[in-house]
């Protein structure tokens, strides 16, 4: 297992076409993680762990981006931190049954490192979105 | 201040790697993140930043699996937002980004409106038009407050 440092990333969003249907796909897939929807702005809601906002779906046009922009979504990948593998095989059963599309079953990936245990789920907007534990069983 | 991360790694979709990797490489070392892996095959190439040995924000012209050809011929612009560890940090990621050609989204400082107490950012756009930012939330030794 590689050395873990602080994590460098503080917050992410993700550009939503439909914020009603994303947003109940993120909180029943995430539910199992721990994460929930913290707080709510026009067009969009951001959701967390404790009391920290760190995901934030926007269905809006942001001030930095073109109605051109905004006119089609280009997939992104976000990975997010289980706190076990029980937590990776939760979030991507509970992915599939909130309409996500399996992308990659829960299990270990010995190409990242040998403990490197995910599972990956496409969202309704074809977000690639994963969970992942680190450390051993 | 303690807070918990459920934040693994990110990427972030760009036209042109070789044009993105050097915003990114002097931005970021502001803030102690530097390359820790290159990859690249027939699909393109990504580029992938951390602090420790982790890869946790991949910048990539790579044309992954999930996306089809179509949906990368606009790139939304995205937000992420890096850790710094200080205002200085925050001061110095803007400064860099400016100088690798970044675009100005907002100057250092203390934002209000809704954010909280202390909360410390600078925003830049990447070559992408990707809203980049750096957040130093504790207090620093010129929080007068």
């Amino acid at each position: 297992m590689p050395v873990l440092s602080d994590p460098i990333l503080d917050h992410v969003g993700v550009a939503v076409s439909d914020l009603a249907r994303s947003q109940a796909f993120y909180e029943a897939a995430l539910e199992p993680l721990g994460i929930t929807a913290l707080t709510s702005f026009p067009g969009g809601c951001a959701l967390g762990r404790g009391t920290h906002p760190e995901l934030w779906l926007a269905a809006g046009k942001a001030g930095y981006q073109t109605r051109e922009s905004r006119a089609i979504i280009t997939q992104q990948h976000v990975c997010l931190k289980a706190r076990s593998r029980a937590e990776v095989d939760a979030f991507h059963a509970a992915a599939i049954a909130a309409g996500g599309r399996s992308y990659g079953a829960p299990g270990l990936r010995g190409q990242v490192h040998p403990t490197y245990y995910g599972a990956f789920v496409l969202d309704p907007d074809g977000h690639n979105v994963e969970a992942v534990f680190h450390g051993p069983v | 201040m303690e807070r918990s991360s459920i934040l693994d790694h990110v990427n972030v979709p760009v036209v042109d790697t070789a044009r993105s990797k050097p915003f990114y490489v002097a931005a970021l070392a502001a803030l102690g993140v530097r390359v820790v892996m290159d990859f690249g095959d027939e699909r393109g190439s990504s580029v992938a930043f951390g602090a420790g040995e982790i890869p946790e924000l991949w910048v990539g012209d790579r044309l992954t699996s999930y996306q089809t050809p179509a949906d990368r011929a606009r790139i939304t612009p995205l937000h992420v937002s890096l850790r710094a560890r200080s205002r200085a940090e925050v001061d110095a990621f803007h400064a860099a980004a400016l100088s690798a050609g970044g675009r100005d989204l907002g100057p250092p400082g203390l934002r209000s409106d809704g954010y909280p107490a202390g909360y410390y950012a600078a925003f830049v756009l990447d070559p992408d038009g990707h809203n980049i930012e750096a957040v130093f939330r504790g207090r620093d030794e010129d929080d007068i407050g």
